[in-house]
Order: C-alpha cells, then structure tokens, then sequence
C-alpha cells in the first residue's frame, strides 16, 4: 500500500516537471522561432547529454543517502587521461578504455572510502575532488592537451545518420539506469540502503558491497561524460568541469530524488536535466544576460523543490 | 596545527635562506629572495610567466625563488601574501585575483619593508606594475572586426567580467564597436570556463546563424568559438581570440581564426624579476612597464610560433 501511494506522488511530480519543460518550450519558441528548429533541438540534447548521463549515477548515488562531489574532478581527470593516451599512442579505443578505468578506479576507491573507512560520502569524494583537481594541474602543468585522432573526436561531435553520438550514448546509459533501479535485484537493494540502511543489513543485504558497486557505476559513467566533454571541447582541459557535480545534484533533487535517500528516479532526473538544458538553451537564444541566467535558474531550483515538499504535505 | 605547521615551514625555510648565499656565491650572483602568487594557475598565460620568472632567476643566479598559486580564490592568495613575508622574501612578484581584494595584504608586506611587484593586474602598494592594456587589447579586436567587415554587419561576442582583465578587453571592444554600424547582436559573458562558453556559441550560432563575425576576448571564448563554428558548418564566420596559445596559434596558421592579440606574459615573468632585482640593490625602477600587444594574423604568425617555442613552449 505504501508502494502505491509513493508512486502516485512521485508520478504527478514527474508530470508536473514534464508541464514545466513544455511550458518553457512554447514560451522560448514564441520568443524565438529558431527554438523549435530540429538544429536546435539535436543542440539541447546534445548539451544535456553528458550532464544527463552522469546524472544517471548521481541519482543512484543520492538514492543510498550518499553524495558524490568529485564528479566534477573525474569529468576533467579521465578526460585527461583519454586525451594523454589519444594524443601518444593515436588509438581512440585504448584512450577510451583508460578513461573508463580511471573512472572506475575512482569510483572503487571513493565507495571502499565510504562503505569500509565509514567516511560519509560528502568528506570521503570532497578529499577525492582537491586530489584529482590537483592531478590534474600537476600533470598538465596548466596547458592543454591536444590530440589528433579524429576517431576520438567523433565521441563528442559524431553523428550517427543525424543522430549526435553523445545522444545515443545517453539513450544507452538512461536504459541502463532505468533497468538497474526498476527491474534488478539490485536496484531494489539501492532504495532498501538508502531508506533505512541498518534495516537493510539485519535483512542480508550486503550494505557495504552495494555503495561501492553504486560509486563505481557513478565512476565509470562521470568518466563517460567527461570523454564526451571533452571530445567536445576539442582538447583536454585542467580546468574543466567545474562545478559539473552541482549540475548533477540539482537535475536530480529538481526531479524528485530526496537529499536524505531512499527516493528517486532516473526518468525524474532526465526530465531534471532536460529542464535545467531548455533553460539555459532558451535565455541563451532569446539573449538574457549570463548572470541573469543564474538568478532564474536559483529561482526555478527552490519553486521546483518547493512544490514537491508541498506536494507531498498535501497527501 | 596550522601553528606548528607554519613552525616547520619557517624553519625549513630559514634553513634554506641560511644556505642559499652558498649558492649565491657559487654562481657569483644575486641574494635576493623572491616570492610569487599567482591569482590563478590553470592557464597557459601564468605557465609562460612562470616560465619567464624561472629563466630570469637562473639568468641572473636567483636560486632562492617560491611559487605559489592561489587557484581563483582571494582568501587563499591573502594567506600566500602572509606567508612569503614570514618566509623572509624581499620581493613579492604578485598577480592579484582581485587588485581591491589584497590591498590589506600588500600593505602589510609593505610596511614590513618587502617590496610587491605586480603583474598583469596591479593594486595599491605596489612599487612597480607590469602589464599589457587589456583596454587596448580590447579595442584592437574591434579595430580589426570593423576594417575587415567594413564598418557594418552583425557580430556575436562572447566576453566576461569575472576578473579585471577580462572586463578591461571587453569595455575597450564595446566601447570602440559602438562608435560603428556594427551591431552586435549577442552577448553571454561566459569566457571564464570553455565548456560554458561552447554551450553559449552553440546557442548563439542557432539563434543568429546569419552574424559575420563572433568575437573571442580569450582562448576559452575563442576555441570555443571555432569549435561551435565548425560544427555548425558555418563557413565565412570572422573569429578572433586572445593570446599567443598553443591552440590559438595553431587555429590562427590553419586559417581557422582570423586573428588574435598575442601577449608576452614570458616577458612580463622576466622583466618583473629584474625590477625586483634593481629595486633590491636600490636603484630606481620604472613604476610601470608596459609589455606591447600585437596582431597575430596567418601572415605573421609563424613569428609568434617560434617565440613561443623558443620560451619553451610545445606547439604541437
């Protein structure tokens, strides 16, 4: 009985976001008739892709009560780690399998860090975030790094027919995350760990290899985002993803997963990015200042969140 | 903690302070201590003027030179002023996050006779300034956007105003385009971060696909630029950039930027080490040297290449 209700609160949420983003939509396309343009809209998904599919880890991540703020850190080391490797050797695969290890390597460790030194998962990533940022610098020495392979260029700006390859990508991973948290074993144990985590234990659920298993899944797919991010950019950077791992968090608590655990889901959080995208695509088309930008999206986070609380004082 | 930390520091280097006249003897040369902050350390600017400073002290046998970075943060750059002084440094070789930001600081190593020198972005209190007019680099930009597209047509500018030197190109670019045709007809002051500011032209490309040019004020902004460009298929886009960069140089040689304004931030390292050493030994120093800007087009750029590379710097 409690399951039916969680869903029917959580199921109006997701189509009130859902009126939101179409709301945006028509006020942006009466602004400005370019929004619209099947240019445009490839452009939105592409540039919520890698936030998206991040986002996807995060929103595991949060479900088991945790947090995971090196995203940003990892986006710019396994981008890193893919263009060091593309520009010595020229092969875009192994530089795509390096870039994948690191982040599954980070994953493990920032997991291991939280389910066996029992750090909480803010302090045991906020340590891995300055370590990987520092790296990151040491490495480069502050200059970037630019390769030649056009192959591994394509992650980012390919297309496959007229699909851009970082969508397809996304597409693949929303899959994932959706058959993870709503079909396997395993995504119900997320929720059980998230909601009452000592519960969860008395009942035989392997609490510790569970956050690790989520750390690393957030690990490999931030690595993703960051092959593509920095596919995108055309060279890798030290400096990039800043503040990545806050657009994480707010596409997935603006889609309804709770900051305290337990509750959340993947398709919320993709209607999260998709709102967080059209915003900013849209002031940017109709020429609203950058700053202004800002301000709006603060304003949209706290009424979105506010009319979830609201929403579920009411039942 | 911090107490017995900054104990051991300061022993360390007192110890290292006591010894370095030894070295100074051996390479018959300069007993000056020099301390560097530099507001941000992430771009290849601050690498060239790192650079400079280092080929400076070796040149003139400074073995007893610090650097530290304070990463974007104003906080951290205060503390870093603190500790050169109590390292014993005789000059402070400072680029400010802020110039009104450290003022407390710089007055502070002033008054405990430790001369700050500053680079790119000055403050009060310093003894001597080393920069390029960002103002000017600014209206250069714009010089070249009006001759080449003859006074008229629709441009897209992505600029900023996060840090001075940012803000300066783009009052100097606005200021000089207004006085034209030129309509400019987007803007997003997003030139801080590349992955912000490829979003922004992306939008900005699909909003206005018809501009004729789309003004870079840096190498983020300008890379991103290009990048956006390309993959929008646009082909007769003016794109202009900042900074004699690796990237930039390459886009420039490649006919894929019209044009850029090179700085020298090697030389404004290196100058800044020997106004410091001048000032040491108590001979006048200039309060301000300008280090000169100049056009980077494909015609000239091969020159910039091999000054560059030349301070040690990969093209390539």
């Amino acid at each position: 009985m409690n399951k039916k209700k969680s869903f029917n609160i959580s199921s109006f949420r997701e189509l009130l976001l859902v009126g939101v983003v179409l709301l945006l939509c028509v006020i942006w396309t009466a602004m400005n008739s370019q929004f619209m343009s099947l240019n445009n809209i490839t452009n939105i998904l592409r540039q919520g892709s890698y936030t998206a599919i991040a986002a996807v880890g995060m929103t595991m991540v949060i479900v088991i009560g945790e947090i995971d703020l090196s995203a940003g850190s990892l986006v710019c080391a396994s981008g890193l780690a893919g263009a060091m490797v593309c520009k010595n050797t020229g092969n875009a695969f192994l530089a795509v399998i390096t870039a994948l290890a690191v982040g599954l390597l980070v994953g493990c460790v920032n997991g291991i860090l939280c389910a066996y030194g029992k750090l909480p998962g803010f302090i045991a990533t906020l340590a891995s975030m300055t370590v990987l940022r520092g790296l990151a610098y040491i490495i480069t020495g502050g200059n970037s790094v630019v390769w030649q392979s056009e192959a591994f260029t394509s992650i980012g700006t390919g297309y496959i027919g007229v699909i851009p390859i970082p969508v397809i990508i996304m597409c693949v991973v929303i899959l994932f995350g959706y058959i993870v948290t709503s079909k396997l074993k395993f995504g119900r144990y997320i929720y059980a760990v998230g909601g009452n985590s000592d519960a969860s234990k008395w009942s035989g659920i392997p609490v510790e290899k569970v956050k690790i298993i989520v750390y690393m899944i957030m690990g490999v797919l931030t690595a993703l985002a960051g092959l593509i991010i920095t596919a995108r950019l055309g060279s890798g950077q030290p400096s990039a993803g800043q503040n990545f791992e806050m657009d994480c968090i707010t596409a997935a608590v603006v889609g309804g997963t709770s900051m305290s655990g337990g509750r959340g889901k993947i398709f919320g959080t993709i209607v999260g990015v998709l709102l967080l995208t059209v915003l900013t695509n849209g002031m940017t088309l109709v020429g609203i200042n950058t700053y202004w930008q800002q301000v709006l999206k603060g304003v949209i986070i706290v009424i979105s969140v506010l009319a979830d609380t609201r929403s579920k004082g009411k039942k | 903690m911090y107490k017995r930390a900054l104990a051991i520091i300061t022993s360390a280097v007192m110890a290292l302070t006591l010894s370095a006249p030894v070295f100074a003897e051996e390479t018959a040369s300069t007993d000056i201590s020099i301390g560097v902050s530099f507001g941000q350390n992430v771009h290849p600017f601050f690498v060239a003027m790192q650079k400079g400073i280092e080929d400076a002290c070796t040149e003139y046998g400074v073995t007893d030179y610090n650097f530290l970075a304070a990463d974007s943060s104003l906080e951290t750059q205060n503390t870093q002023i603190e500790n050169l002084v109590t390292m014993g440094s005789d000059v402070i070789l400072l680029n400010p996050y802020d110039s009104e930001g450290v003022v407390n600081a710089v007055k502070a190593a002033s008054d405990q006779g430790v001369g700050v020198i500053t680079m790119d972005i000055d403050c009060e209190g310093s003894i001597a300034y080393l920069a390029s007019d960002n103002y000017v680099i600014g209206q250069m930009l714009a010089d070249y956007v009006i001759e080449q597209l003859g006074g008229e047509g629709k441009i897209a500018i992505i600029d900023g105003i996060t840090v001075s030197s940012l803000k300066d190109r783009t009052d100097g670019f606005m200021d000089t385009i207004a006085e034209s045709n030129i309509e400019v007809v987007a803007e997003q002051q997003t030139a801080h971060a590349r992955d912000t500011a490829l979003s922004s032209a992306e939008n900005i490309i699909q909003a206005n696909p018809d501009i004729d040019a789309f003004v870079g004020v840096n190498e983020n902004s300008g890379m991103a630029i290009l990048s956006a460009v390309t993959s929008a298929n646009l082909s007769d886009v003016l794109i202009t950039t900042v900074d004699a960069t690796a990237e930039n140089m390459i886009a420039i040689r490649d006919g894929k930027v019209a044009v850029g304004v090179s700085q020298d931030p090697y030389q404004m390292g290196y100058q800044a080490v020997e106004q410091a050493i001048k000032w040491h030994n108590g001979e006048e120093i200039e309060e301000f040297i300008e280090i000169p800007v100049e056009y980077m087009t494909s015609d000239n750029i091969q020159d910039f290449i091999e000054r560059e590379e030349g301070y040690g710097v990969e093209v390539e």
